[in-house]
């Protein structure tokens, strides 16, 4: 295998007494989308601040292509950074913010002019490159600080929550449009949200943080099918939890049913149902177990009336594949 | 009275006694006797003409030419001590802090006290005169650079400086094309304060004056020990005039207001 565009080897970030990243290691191949994602605190900005080079790593190393860089500044990396607040210049035009970068290449103006109009044309605003940041609505800075980021080719991209400043709509379109221009121009990407349906539309792997640690890495599917511990098991989609003779059965709510009748096979319980919640596409049970736990099951709304009201006594069933032992 | 209305009687109070002194001494200055009366009796430019001798111009050359280097030193200062003070914290901050906002609390006659006896103490009599004027200023009028330097540095957008770094600028650059321009209206805010506060002020200057080294303000208050007479009156218009068309110039220019008169709006 080739060398990784970007390999973090036990990179560690104290301020005194508080640990923001204790000993990450990851390796991001040539072209791969990697998503830090974690509660807010975990440690996934400051490590991408540290790839970044906008502060020092404590301990470890940072390779660029096999190159230590933990030393560099971050003007010698060739790093393209998109900001949550997109970090525009306000004091430039779009197409002098694209050509920023440029310009701090010293490339020759012909080439810095050819080059801003393709990254406009890129993230479709061609036209207005006369526009200043003010004048821009919150998608078009974003497609600015995407252009001015992509512009100088960088050895890699890494994007700080640039979605969450976008209202619902804008964001799951940006969410498809990141990703597919990220594929078509094959650059390595390590994006950073607390938002598990980016990480999971979005990525090649996602690293779950928590507390500074990569919890588990693996593909969008590997880390919902198989989530190695409780942390990424609950961070991630939601999930049912029962102790059974001292160990701990983890079933996802969409792949447990209800049931009036104990089944042969597979995971069951008792208990009766307390609320039932309609969403539209889907309908919640929710349930208070004979144990006393609580459990959840979400099924979908097929129109017809809920089957089973508040008060009842039902079954919780899943098949024995969707339980998985933790 | 409506609400409204007990705004506008205040407005009205506040730029009667702001407006009516001037305009007062306007008028007197166009009187036709050497008698300070107000309405002005008759009409005459005999005043003006007085105004404009060297005995008056001199002081007034001399005053725009304190003012002009005070604002240039103090902001050359400024400029250091604001990124100091506005992004590190380091040892003997505080005491930086209050060595620089200090004169601001400090009555300007202290100073100009003080510097008097200590151009005397150290043997730079000699220097007294143009260059302790100088100083002094410099002094009383650094405290509102640094202030003006430090609040645009605060609100400075966040990450642009982090932005431009990852775009390849050296901090020299980053300073250059991104931060400066950012934060010029404040440093040109700073120096139109320091020019004015500077072309302003007696209390200090009264100290550090020599024979033929005297800002206007000096002047006319040496002349008022004779008695008041309408050539004071048209030096004084000159005096409050000439501040008012740089901060009108500069304004025009570079859009002082912005910083003045409340945020500019940024991204």
């Amino acid at each position: 295998m080739s060398e990784p565009a970007l390999r973090l080897a036990g990179i560690e970030k104290r301020y005194g007494a508080t640990i923001a990243v204790a000993g990450v290691d990851l390796d991001v191949r040539e072209g791969e989308f990697v998503t830090l994602l974690g509660p807010s605190g975990c440690g996934k900005t400051t490590t991408l601040g540290l790839i970044a080079g906008f502060f020092p790593p404590t301990r470890g190393e940072i390779y660029l292509k096999g190159r230590p860089v933990a030393n560099l500044p971050p003007f010698r990396r060739d790093i393209g950074v998109v900001f949550q607040d997109y970090a525009l210049f306000p004091h430039m035009t779009a197409g002098e913010n694209v050509a920023f970068g440029l310009k701090m290449r010293d490339l020759e103006k012909g080439e810095i002019a050819r080059r801003v109009c393709e990254a406009l044309d890129l993230v479709q605003l061609a036209g207005l490159s006369e526009r200043r940041p003010l004048e821009l609505s919150g998608g078009q800075r974003q497609r600015v600080a995407l252009a001015r980021a992509l512009v100088i080719r960088p050895t890699v991209l890494l994007l700080d929550e640039p979605l969450s400043n976008l209202d619902l709509k804008l964001r799951e379109e940006m969410r498809v449009e990141i990703a597919g221009l990220q594929r078509s121009l094959g650059i390595t990407t390590v994006f950073v949200t607390h938002d598990q349906g980016e990480a999971l539309v979005m990525s090649d792997r996602v690293a779950v943080m928590n507390a500074g640690r990569i919890e588990q890495i693996g593909r969008p599917a590997e880390i919902y099918e198989r989530p190695a511990t409780r942390f990424v098991a609950e961070f991630i989609g939601r999930m049912n939890f029962f102790t059974r003779d001292e160990k701990i059965v983890a079933i996802r709510p969409e792949r447990a049913r209800l049931a009036t009748e104990r089944p042969e096979i597979g995971f069951a319980v008792r208990g009766a149902v307390r609320h039932v919640l309609y969403l539209g596409a889907t309908l919640e049970y929710h349930l208070t177990l004979d144990s006393g736990e609580r459990a959840l099951v979400e099924a979908q709304n097929d129109g017809n009336a809920p089957p089973f009201a508040a008060g009842s006594i039902v079954w919780f069933t899943a098949p024995a594949e969707s339980c998985f032992g933790m | 009275m409506t609400a409204w209305g007990g705004l506008r009687a205040v407005v009205a109070f506040v730029y009667l006694f702001m407006l009516g002194p001037i305009l007062i001494t306007a008028a007197v200055s166009f009187n036709e006797s050497n008698r300070s009366q107000f309405p002005p009796r008759g009409f005459s430019l005999q005043w003006w003409q007085r105004a404009l001798a060297p005995e008056w111009v001199d002081p007034l050359v001399f005053s725009f030419k304190l003012a002009s280097l005070t604002a240039l030193f103090s902001t050359l200062l400024a400029l250091p001590l604001a990124f100091a003070l506005a992004r590190y914290r380091f040892k003997g901050r505080e005491a930086v802090m209050a060595l620089t906002l200090g004169p601001l609390m400090l009555p300007a006659l202290v100073t100009g006290v003080g510097l008097l006896q200590l151009f005397q103490y150290v043997g730079w009599r000699d220097y007294i005169g143009f260059t302790a004027l100088l100083v002094g200023h410099v002094v009383i009028c650094l405290p509102f650079a640094v202030r003006t330097v430090a609040i645009s540095l605060h609100t400075l957008p966040p990450h642009v400086e982090l932005a431009a770094a990852s775009l390849g600028a050296s901090r020299w650059r980053t300073l250059r094309h991104v931060v400066f321009p950012l934060i010029k209206s404040g440093i040109v805010a700073g120096a139109v304060f320091a020019f004015v506060h500077s072309f302003t002020d007696v209390n200090l200057s009264l100290f550090l004056v020599r024979p033929g080294e005297q800002p206007i303000t000096v002047k006319i208050l040496g002349f008022l020990e004779y008695g008041f007479a309408p050539t004071l009156a048209a030096v004084s218009v000159i005096t409050l005039i000439l501040p008012l068309i740089l901060v009108a110039i500069v304004e025009k220019v570079s859009g002082l207001g912005d910083f003045i008169y409340g945020e500019r709006k940024r991204v």
